[in-house]
């Protein structure tokens, strides 16, 4: 499958996508969790460990789903055109994440105070 | 007295948690991939190695959440009392950890795929993809290290 001399850049190209993509959900998620209650209490796998469990799975499963529908939709394509864009998109996507999981970021809120 | 043989016994702990243990191999071992990763341009060769490494540091970090979730490190806690501060860090700590086993994973199939032509010039942004991955992996391992003393 894989030849000595021949480059399957779709197979490049579909893992910065679906890492760049991984982290983008994987922050929304923490959003998600962190507000509704409901939602990680529906995606807690484990009891004992919490709904982090759901988190690492869904990351797991939607890594895996991308990457695979990436490859088929590039097989045979022209890929040059997406390589600055995957890159940046990834890059942006590792910026977001750092930020966006910092506790400092999503636990903020606004407190109405009574008078 | 507080010396050098207090600092021993607290390392002792520490090697008998097979978690800390890994953890220290994974410091050990991001040492090397950084090191390899900037020359990744000049030698090509080095790719294979690399990406072996990378697939060693996965394993690890494999191993590394096995143990957590199987709570088989546990041990290690009844020893400790942790600070408010860790204790709020924790979410963060799990959170950050999910990011370098994402993006080595990636990183290990984009050299897989290119192998000693990521030194070409139309390779350069597969090149600084592998270079940004490993670098902010190491990043993020070193502040789950430094979150987890606090």
């Amino acid at each position: 499958m894989f030849g000595k001399n021949r480059i399957h850049e779709p197979f490049a190209i579909a893992a910065i996508f679906s890492a760049a993509v991984t982290l983008h959900a994987a922050w929304m998620l923490n959003i998600l969790f962190s507000r509704l209650p409901n939602a990680s209490a529906y995606l807690t796998l484990s009891d004992r460990i919490g709904p982090i469990t759901g988190m690492y799975t869904i990351s797991g499963v939607l890594f895996l789903t991308i990457f695979g529908f990436t490859v088929i939709w590039l097989r045979g394509r022209d890929c040059s055109a997406y390589r600055d864009r995957v890159f940046w998109f990834f890059t942006a996507a590792l910026v977001a994440f750092i930020i966006l999981t910092h506790p400092i970021v999503y636990e903020f809120g606004i407190r109405e105070i009574n008078g | 007295m507080n010396g050098i043989l207090s600092a021993n016994q607290v390392i002792v702990y520490n090697l008998l948690d097979p978690g800390s243990v890994l953890y220290a191999s994974l410091f050990v071992l991001f040492g090397a991939a950084v090191t390899l990763v900037f020359l990744l341009k000049e030698r090509p060769a080095l790719s294979w190695p690399l990406m072996s490494l990378l697939v060693v540091i996965e394993c690890i970090f494999a191993g590394i959440l096995a143990l957590e979730f199987s709570a088989a490190s546990n041990v290690r806690y009844t020893f400790e009392t942790f600070t408010r501060l860790s204790d709020a860090l924790s979410t963060h700590r799990w959170l950050l950890f999910q990011m370098p086993a994402i993006v080595l994973a990636a990183s290990i199939i984009v050299l897989a795929t290119y192998r000693d032509h990521i030194a070409q010039k139309h390779a350069r942004y597969y090149r600084g993809f592998v270079i940004l991955s490993v670098f902010i992996s190491f990043c993020a391992i070193l502040v789950i290290g430094i979150e987890s003393l606090v």
